[in-house]
């Protein structure tokens, strides 16, 4: 699905990616001054037995799941939206657990792959003016490896932005 | 009998109809929040039903509604983090997650005044 949305209504998909940036600013923008720059606190108040064992046992599956829907996205339904909402869920289930902890919001990897997604996007569409003759548009015989490369970062930059979307704003003491 | 489009529309009908209710009568800032989502499900089931209906010859489907629902899920999902956010902050500063000015006896405890 999001292979004929990124040929056809590439603007639609990169709009939508960049949307989750404002939204996750809005979400840290409510931490504490004391906190910002520290790990938000995502954890279940009783993190045992079952909960632990589910996500110790569910995440290899669906980070397979997730990675199959961003390749499939190509020509089936799937994509880096719902590729990146599943290894989201993946993250945020072995957050709850307690079984890793949230980065650290000032961490500059973590920027990086935040934006990574709509950079390389709005990077390969601006290459198509030049190339291709109009914006977001691919060059003859490379949409392929230009869709694939943008859906795999995609997929990367939305699972963390949801996952953090949902761990909230920095709730600890930056180290 | 009635068919698989009607069905849908209804629910979808059903769904908005029951968030709006819940958006308008229930004062609870968490509950609006789930009405408001709710009410975003009924749109999005009925924005379905709309891309089957509108289908063109040869078509599953009309994709543009589709498309507009893909963009609508993740605006609402950033919109409610942002809405639930919201609500933690104001009852990690209050002690309460109501936007009511005079706590009823059942509310949990004072507001703190460290800020």
């Amino acid at each position: 699905m999001t292979g004929v949305l990124l040929a056809y209504r590439a603007i639609d998909t990169l709009l939508e990616a960049v949307v989750l940036l404002p939204a996750l600013l809005g979400v840290w923008s409510l931490a504490p001054d004391r906190y910002w720059g520290g790990a938000p606190i995502l954890r279940h108040s009783r993190p045992a037995g079952a909960l632990t064992l589910f996500a110790q046992v569910l995440p290899p599956f669906g980070i397979i799941v997730g990675i199959y829907l961003c390749w499939n996205g190509a020509d089936q339904p799937g994509g880096a939206f719902q590729g990146g909402a599943v290894l989201a869920a993946m993250w945020v289930l072995v957050l709850l657990a307690g079984l890793a902890e949230a980065p650290p919001v000032s961490r500059r990897g973590l920027r990086w792959l935040l934006i990574a997604g709509s950079a390389v996007f709005l990077i390969i569409g601006l290459a198509g003016i030049r190339l291709a003759d109009a914006f977001l548009a691919y060059p003859a015989g490379y949409a392929k490896p230009f869709i694939l490369t943008i859906e795999l970062v995609l997929t990367l930059s939305i699972a963390v932005a949801l996952g953090l979307l949902i761990a909230g704003p920095p709730a600890r003491l930056p180290s | 009998m009635i068919g698989a489009t009607t069905l849908f529309g209804l629910s979808s009908v059903v769904l908005i109809g029951l968030g709006l209710f819940g958006l308008i009568v229930d004062p609870r800032p968490l509950r609006k929040i789930l009405a408001f989502n709710l009410l975003g499900s009924g749109v999005f089931l009925l924005f379905g039903v709309i891309a089957r209906r509108g289908a063109g010859a040869g078509l599953n489907s009309d994709p543009v509604p589709q498309a507009l629902v893909i963009t609508g899920l993740v605006v609402a999902f950033a919109a409610t983090a942002l809405a639930i956010a919201l609500l933690l902050r104001l009852f990690q500063e209050t002690g309460q997650a109501t936007l009511d000015p005079e706590p009823s006896s059942s509310d949990a405890p004072a507001p703190s005044t460290d800020s």
